[in-house]
């Protein structure tokens, strides 16, 4: 598979937001549905089971109403049998008891009303009138709180028939003889129960006459037996009870009698129905017209005490349930709920729970977009982290703010593997910038003791002939060491205890760690003593890192040291940290090994460069030293130059590649010298070649003088005038002898040729002597070729004492040709003949000793060397050392050689190297032609070269003003050279316009 | 046992008895049959403050009402409080007023009540402090308490000063009268009287030397007519019931407390 199909994205990717938010929807969706449905079942059951809970416990309450109803009715018809109103024979004694009738029915409020019937037909009856329709029963005055209504018999047999009435204070409000009140108590039913039962008797319901009220009567007979005492109890309480008893809104509930009257019902006035008779009654549950109680009533009639029916398309929910009272009787309570009401609550809960559900839902999405996002925030920022780390981009730390542990375990261990990737390959990328050992060791050092967090740290290079490690650096606590007792030690790879150890961890390439109390010897020869001493630290811990070329072969060793105080931990590495250190230590061991090869080459190269200059300042005595004194003064100008802060050169700096052209340009700015032949870079006499051939010519001139010997002693032997013809010898031998000391005085070259000497020497050469053998024998190939060029005069010939022949003239060679479109834009003015050794042409050179063709010669050292660096594969940092070298012959005006170059075309490296140049050859005491000049002569000419504009003055300037001149001066110049120039002067001087 | 009679006092009831009951008997009614009176009947009075005092008083005019209203006659007879029940017992009293029921009396008379007497402590002011209660009272065991001869108090009086004080704390006086002459020489430190005893019996400036003190939360005690059985039936009862509610519904005895005692006790008394 390519690595594009594997990283290619599968079809569908979902956000985790989105997928979180997905996930909560429908986990609270299932989970929702799941609970609703059990919960509308579970809340059904509960319900029904709640409902028939609810039967019960309202038949409980009834229950215990009727019987807080009874109790008390019980205890007070029990009083009451006992009281004197049992005894009393007469109204007044039984109107005694009016205090504990009144306590008795305020304390009962069910009790409708309290009564006595005699055996003789007589009765009383208290009746609490408790509201105004019952007053308005009985005709009450509006204040009567209490009728006492009575039955006598007067002293004839007659019933008197009497409502007395009295206030809530108990005072008798009226007396009112009531004729038509007829009332017979042994008829009553109540009264003939009683009569017949022992203990208390308890009536069927029915409508209470006087009240209208639904109720039963409680009777008993007094304590005596002679009376029958007997209260109604109302059921108005129980009814008010059954409407505060609500299941539901529409749930009907009713009791009813044995006979299956309606005794209490929530609508009163549904219970009684008017008989023929004007009196009321009790209604059956059939007459109640609701069907739901209806259809309970029902249940009555079979076994079933609870049925689902289904009335109108209602379903109802009825029961009934049985409420004991006293003996025989009891009541019974139909209850219809229906159920839509019933599981409303149900049905409600589950409303809400969806509803709370959706709340939640919506809460959840928010909380599970903004909780995803807690997590999903931090995972894209370690995901774009990740992906700026696969770009090696580690310029912002890994910062992930989360409450997710596991997010953040992530994050700190991607900023841990960021922080060693980046720490990996800024190691890596110093190893491979730092261009010099020395710091790249320090390098190697300060990082990998950051790495490790050690106290100090050392690296150790193998110096194979010595058979040592040789400390390069130390450092501790981050300071480079230096003092006694702190320098590091030569370690020899041999040894016991510590020495052996670490020697053990090299050869056998292993990181080691070693941490144990260092004996004084152990620390002594590593050089740590004083450094323990001063940490008041117990013992050492060491790791020993190999450094290895690529070869595997040691190169050297990293030492990184901690000191352990009293109570500190143990150095602890992970193996981690050693996979990192022997990471670093691996690269640090190439980087090492490839500086020192580096390091290497360049020494081997400048050591060729100064072979070279060495070869050329060799190959004259007269210029030796020029090829090294030039780099100095360039290097002391540039430095002047490089601290100036004003001026135009304030911001001139040189990097250390640009040092390195600079110091190559300098040494090899002459190295076209090469090229130039001996005898003209030192030619001192006009007619030098590889020997001076003023000794030929000598010769010429003592042949010339033995011929007019001969010619004198040929004339004494032909007889002529021996006077005449000594003076003619004489005279011959002096004007040889003048004419050669002028002609060796001409070759000397000191002297300006003027033409009245160019003429003499012309009439010296015209002057002829005889050759008589052959001049193209025993010579070279090359000198016979050149004579060749015309034919050899027949012998014996007379020659010119001084003659410009043919074969003095050495054409161009085609490949010393350099036209006008030359590639190195030379602009040249090429000499006719590459070399014209005519002896006329040679001694009436006007200036010096030079011909046009040997000046051009010379400067053609400059054109070689630029040719010769320009043809030289330099690397890039080195490209400028062709313009460096090759400019120093430049005039800042344009007319200096070779390429006519003006200020702005050189570069300033350039323009200081033609300052270094000429003053050098200023003050240059190995001129062939010169004695040393002074420096005030030195630099005054320098003054007027500024003048002509020949040299930068502004870089002039700072070689005066900075004391470049005098530092070089008091280094490389004689003693005697060394004055005081007028500087100011030279400052002063402005370039001509 | 001897019966006391004033002759003015007399004269005076039977006086009033034939103006009563010349005009005020209704018509129908047969007095002998419904109220027990085919002769006239013996009532007692007793020295009794506002109600009784020397021929007039509430009791007297009562007395003269029933007369009016029944169509009866009454012998008026002044009789020691002592001397009444046996006096009834014997038969020689049918009627009494201002008279308590208690069980051993309903044994002998029917009653027909038409006030409520509230008894009170009545003591130097200086002794009274500003509340005094029967506790207090017991609390001072060299006092003694001083009461009529025969005379009750109701329930509440008469089970607390049996248990506070014992028989020779309580010293008992014949008459009101001398109750309170008693009080007066400071031979007692308090007397238990009926309220309207204070009134009647010291003068305005004594009233500032005694002090009431209610120390009974008991309801006032019903006091009024004890109709003897042997000459009433239980009907002839409810008649004179009947009576005595007449005259409380068309406020007779109101005017005729008002007559006798201050307007604020005979309120109290009437509506018990």
């Amino acid at each position: 598979m390519s690595v594009a199909g594997r990283l290619k994205k599968p079809a569908v990717e979902l956000p985790l937001n989105l997928l979180g938010v997905i996930g909560v929807i429908a986990l609270l969706v299932v989970v929702v549905a799941t609970f609703a449905w059990h919960t509308y079942r579970g809340t059904q059951d509960i319900l029904l089971t709640t409902s028939a809970e609810t039967t019960r416990y309202i038949r409980d309450t009834l229950s215990e109403k009727v019987q807080r109803i009874l109790s008390p009715a019980r205890n007070q018809i029990t009083l009451m049998a006992h009281s004197g109103l049992s005894s009393a024979d007469n109204l007044a004694q039984r109107l005694e008891e009016l205090p504990l009738i009144f306590d008795a029915l305020n304390e009962n409020p069910v009790t409708d009303a309290l009564y006595v019937g005699y055996p003789n037909g007589e009765f009383i009856l208290f009746r609490p009138l408790r509201n105004d329709d019952i007053r308005r029963v009985v005709k009450a005055p509006k204040t009567a709180a209490l009728v006492v209504q009575s039955i006598t018999q007067d002293a004839v047999g007659a019933m008197i028939g009497e409502y007395r009435f009295y206030d809530a204070d108990r005072k008798l409000l009226d007396v009112r003889f009531r004729p038509e009140y007829r009332y017979d108590p042994r008829t009553r039913p109540w009264f003939q129960m009683a009569s017949k039962q022992p203990g208390t008797v308890l009536t069927e319901p029915y409508v209470f006459f006087t009240t209208k009220l639904a109720g039963a009567t409680l009777a008993s007979r007094s304590a005596d037996g002679a009376v029958i005492v007997a209260l109604d109890l109302t059921l108005e309480s129980i009814a008010a009870e059954l409407k505060n008893i609500r299941i539901t809104p529409s749930t009907e509930l009713a009791l009813v009698g044995r006979s299956g009257q309606v005794v209490a019902y929530r609508d009163g006035g549904k219970m009684t129905a008017l008989q023929s008779d004007g009196s009321l009654r009790l209604v059956t549950t059939g007459e109640l017209k609701v069907p739901a109680l209806a259809a309970a009533s029902n249940l009555l009639m079979g076994t079933k005490t609870r049925d689902q029916i289904e009335l109108d398309g209602r379903k109802w929910q009825i029961s009934t349930t049985k409420i004991e009272i006293q003996g025989p009787n009891s009541i019974t309570m139909l209850i219809a709920i229906p159920e839509d009401e019933l599981f409303a609550g149900a049905r409600s809960i589950v409303e809400n729970q969806i509803m709370i559900a959706l709340v939640i839902l919506l809460v959840a999405i928010l909380v599970g977009w903004f909780g995803t996002g807690l997590l999903v925030k931090p995972i894209n920022r370690l995901a774009r982290e990740t992906k700026a780390i696969a770009a090696f981009d580690f310029d912002k730390d890994v910062k992930v703010k989360t409450i997710i542990s596991e997010v953040g375990d992530l994050g700190r261990s991607l900023s841990r593997m960021k922080v060693t990737i980046r720490k990996f390959l800024d190691i890596g990328h110093a190893l491979s910038a730092e261009r010099e050992l020395q710091p790249l060791l320090d390098l190697v050092l300060r990082e990998t003791m950051e790495l490790v967090e050690s106290d100090g740290g050392a690296i150790y290079l193998w110096h194979e002939g010595e058979g040592m490690l040789h400390p390069e650096i130390v450092r501790w606590h981050g300071d480079e060491m230096a003092g006694p007792g702190t320098h590091a030690r030569s370690l020899p790879l041999k040894g016991a205890g510590l020495l052996g150890e670490i020697a053990a961890a090299l050869n056998e390439g292993r990181i080691a760690l070693i941490e144990r109390r260092l004996e004084h010897d152990e620390l002594e020869a590593l050089g740590l003593h004083e450094l323990v001493e001063r940490e008041q630290a117990i013992r050492m811990a060491l790791i020993v890192v190999p450094l290895f070329n690529r070869k595997h072969q040691v190169l050297g060793a990293l030492l990184l040291t901690r000191a352990i105080g009293i109570g500190q931990e143990p150095w602890s590495i992970s193996n981690r940290l050693i996979e990192l250190i022997r990471a670093v230590s691996g690269s640090a061991g190439i980087a090492i090994e490839n500086k020192q090869l580096l390091q290497a080459q360049k020494d081997l190269m400048d050591a060729l460069i100064k072979l070279i200059a060495g070869a050329i300042d060799a190959k004259s005595t007269y210029t030796g030293g020029h090829c090294a004194r030039v780099p100095a003064l360039t290097r002391m100008l540039a430095e002047a130059t490089c601290a100036r802060k004003k001026g135009p050169f304030a911001d001139f700096n040189l990097s250390t590649e640009e040092w390195e052209a600079v110091e190559i340009g300098s040494w090899l700015h002459d190295c076209g010298k090469v090229t130039t032949p001996e005898y003209v870079v030192d030619k001192a006499t006009k007619l030098e070649t590889l020997y001076d051939r003023i000794h030929e010519i000598r010769m010429r001139f003592e042949v010339l003088k033995r011929d007019a010997e001969i010619a004198y002693w040929q004339g004494r032997l032909d007889g002529q005038d021996e006077s005449a013809l000594r003076a003619a010898l004489t005279q011959s031998l002096q004007q040889l002898d003048d004419d050669f000391a002028f002609v060796a005085t001409c070759n000397e070259g000191g002297e300006f040729m003027e033409p009245a000497k160019v003429a003499r020497i012309e009439e010296i050469a015209r002057r002829s002597w005889r050759r008589t053998l052959s001049n193209r024998v025993g010579v070279s190939y090359e000198e016979k070729r050149r004579m060749d060029r015309v034919p050899e005069p027949v012998l014996p010939v007379d020659e010119p004492l001084l003659a410009d022949r043919d074969d003095h003239i050495m054409p161009h060679e085609a490949k010393d040709v350099i036209t006008k479109d030359n590639p190195w834009g030379f602009k040249l003015n090429m000499p006719r003949y590459k070399m014209n050794r005519g002896e006329i042409y040679n001694l009436c050179i006007s200036r010096g000793t030079l011909t046009e063709e040997e000046r051009y010669r010379i400067n053609d050292h400059i054109v070689q060397t630029i040719i010769m660096l320009q043809s030289l594969p330099f690397p890039k940092h080195l490209r400028a050392v062709p313009e460096i070298a090759g400019g120093h012959h430049e005039k800042m005006n344009g007319t200096g050689y070779p390429k006519q170059l003006k200020q702005d075309e050189m570069s300033p490296v350039a323009r200081m190297m033609a300052i270094a140049d000429v003053f050098e050859a200023l003050t240059a005491a190995d001129r062939p032609y010169k004695r040393a000049k002074k420096l005030s002569e030195a630099i005054k000419i320098m003054g007027f070269m500024k003048k002509d504009h020949h040299l930068d003055p502004d870089l002039l300037d700072i070689f005066i003003e900075e004391g470049v001149w005098k530092r070089y001066a008091e280094e490389f110049l004689d003693p005697e050279q060394i004055d005081q120039p007028d500087l100011e002067a030279v400052l002063q001087t402005k370039p001509a316009a | 046992m001897p019966v006391s009679t004033s002759g003015r006092a007399w004269l005076v009831s039977v006086i009033i008895g034939i103006v009563a009951s010349s005009g005020a008997v209704a018509k129908g009614r047969d007095p002998a049959r419904d109220f027990g009176c085919a002769k006239p009947l013996n009532i007692a009075v007793m020295e009794f403050g506002a109600m009784y005092h020397d021929g007039a008083g509430v009791d007297a005019d009562i007395i003269g009402e029933l007369m009016r209203r029944s169509g009866c006659l009454f012998q008026i007879h002044e009789v020691q409080r002592a001397d009444l029940w046996p006096m009834i017992e014997a038969g020689t009293i049918d009627i009494a007023t201002s008279s308590i029921a208690t069980p051993g009396r309903e044994k002998l008379a029917r009653f027909v009540t038409y006030f409520g007497l509230k008894n009170m402590l009545i003591m130097p002011t200086a002794q009274a402090g500003t509340t005094f209660s029967l506790d207090a009272l017991a609390a001072k065991p060299t006092w003694r308490i001083g009461m009529v001869r025969g005379f009750r108090y109701g329930n509440y009086y008469d089970y607390h000063l049996k248990v506070l004080l014992g028989d020779d704390r309580m010293v008992e006086f014949a008459t009101q009268e001398d109750l309170f002459d008693a009080l007066r020489r400071a031979e007692i430190e308090a007397i238990l009287a009926p309220s309207i005893h204070y009134f009647f019996y010291l003068t305005e400036e004594e009233r500032d030397a005694f002090i009431l003190v209610n120390a009974s939360p008991a309801p006032p005690t019903p006091s009024g007519l004890a109709l003897s059985r042997a000459t009433f039936n239980a009907d002839q009862v409810d008649n004179w019931l009947r009576l005595v509610e007449g005259m409380r519904l068309d406020r007779t005895l109101h005017r005729f407390a008002a007559r006798h005692i201050q307007k604020v006790a005979a309120a109290t008394m009437i509506e018990y």
